[in-house]
């Protein structure tokens, strides 16, 4: 069953436990995928995924839906955690020169991803590289900008202007991609007239 | 700051990963607030990364939904442990008001029902011994009644009918084996006020006091038995008694 965002929300903030069976389906994939790139460990990565849904569950009254997304605050919740836990067990290794995909897919190609998704992933190998290495260093791997600008040896300052034009590249690809997805969708309700 | 200036700061892209001071969110809130229009600019931002994380997304193993929903459950089970150690329940504050009200009624109940027993305890002790009292008495009596009885069945006892005028009659129950002998008084009238009967035994013309008279006409009075008497005499005296009989009192008089 597919819940809206607002319906989501209303439950939270009424403390409805139901709703955390229902984020997790929406939303844990997309969790997983970051925490998973940031701890480069299953174990652990499950370990924070159990801790950032307790305290999604405690916080839960508390979100702001004015403030941002809802997925923006779970997500920060749950980066966070993961972040706290490298930090807690006294490892932070993450080289610049590991490939995040390379290593997490070795673990869990079995599972596969979603089919949904593998268009999009072939229009985001449009971003430039320099571009998706910084986003991916802050988004999926919980680097601060200063980290990456230490990390890629590049000053502060071009940091912040490649992220900036980064993430308006990327937006105008997904942009593209809402433009495709709705003229592959008129096109196939024409196919059927 | 105007629009143009906040927008070159990039503060909504770090804001949308994350990367904000809680200073720089409260800017980045505060310019969303003041326009609107920047709010569409970073939801657009916050979708697309949203998008981007699905892009990425990987699907964790089908056993963590469960580890994620039991660890919550159990999350809740011991902060609500932990509530109830620190503050009563509601409910064993009433049952202990209750209980309190409860004993309070109970052990006025209670010291009500002991006064009680213990008045009824000090009536029945009085009755008992009053009870107690008449028994012996009425053992008493019967002691006497029994001796009265056996002195009366005596063969030895002889009736002796002392006589007054007006056929007054007292009887004297006389015994020379015994110590003692028995007056029942019959039709002798009760003494007047301030008087009093006493009994004289006539030896060798002497008359010997044998005490007076408690005057009851019902019963049999208790006389001592005199030796060597040759008639009883009965005079009014007055009360107390006298050492001397007043002759010319003497009500009635039998010769032995």
């Amino acid at each position: 069953m597919k819940f809206v965002e607002s319906q989501i929300v209303e439950m939270l903030h009424q403390n409805d436990k139901r709703v955390i069976a229902i984020i997790y389906d929406n939303y844990a994939p997309s969790l997983y995928g970051v925490v998973l790139r940031i701890v480069q460990s299953e174990e652990i990565a499950q370990d924070v995924m159990q801790d950032a849904f307790v305290k999604i569950w405690k916080k839960g009254t508390t979100y702001d839906s004015t403030k941002g997304t809802l997925f923006t605050w779970l997500l920060n919740i749950t980066r966070n955690t993961a972040i706290d836990k490298l930090r807690s067990a006294g490892f932070r290794k993450r080289g610049k020169n590991q490939s995040i995909d390379d290593h997490v897919y070795n673990h869990v190609s079995s599972r596969g991803t979603n089919p949904d998704e593998i268009g999009v992933k072939e229009l985001l190998n449009n971003l430039d590289d320099k571009y998706k290495e910084i986003i991916d260093m802050i988004y999926f791997r919980g680097f601060t900008q200063k980290e990456v600008s230490e990390e890629l040896d590049i000053p502060l300052g071009t940091v912040k202007t490649r992220l900036r034009t980064g993430l308006r590249e990327l937006r105008g690809i997904f942009d593209v991609t809402s433009v495709i997805g709705l003229f592959l969708f008129f096109n196939s309700i024409s196919l059927l007239l | 700051m105007t629009k143009e200036e906040f927008i070159k700061t990039g503060l909504c892209e770090q804001y949308v990963l994350g990367l904000t001071t809680p200073e720089e969110s409260k800017l980045v809130e505060e310019m969303l607030l003041t326009y609107p229009e920047l709010k569409g600019d970073c939801r657009g931002l916050e979708n697309c990364m949203e998008k981007y994380a699905r892009a990425h997304a990987i699907p964790p193993p089908a056993t963590l939904k469960k580890s994620v929903l039991s660890k919550i459950d159990e999350q809740d089970a011991m902060e609500r442990a932990a509530r109830n150690n620190y503050s009563i329940p509601k409910w064993v504050v009433i049952s202990a008001a209750a209980s309190l009200v409860g004993l309070l009624f109970f052990s006025f109940f209670a010291w009500n029902e002991k006064a009680n027993a213990e008045n009824k305890m000090a009536i029945l002790s009085t009755e008992f011994q009053q009870f107690q009292k008449d028994c012996e008495q009425v053992e008493n009596e019967k002691m006497i009644f029994a001796s009265q009885n056996s002195f009366l069945k005596d063969p030895n006892t002889t009736h002796i009918h002392l006589r007054g005028e007006d056929n007054t009659l007292v009887v004297a129950y006389w015994n020379e084996g015994k110590d003692n002998a028995y007056l029942k008084l019959e039709n002798l009238p009760a003494p007047p006020a301030g008087k009093t009967y006493q009994i004289w035994a006539d030896i060798n013309n002497e008359m010997v006091d044998m005490g007076v008279i408690n005057y009851d006409d019902k019963k049999m009075i208790s006389i001592p038995h005199m030796a060597n008497a040759a008639s009883l005499n009965i005079t009014l005296e007055k009360e107390g008694g006298s050492d001397h009989p007043d002759v010319s009192q003497l009500k009635v008089s039998g010769v032995i």
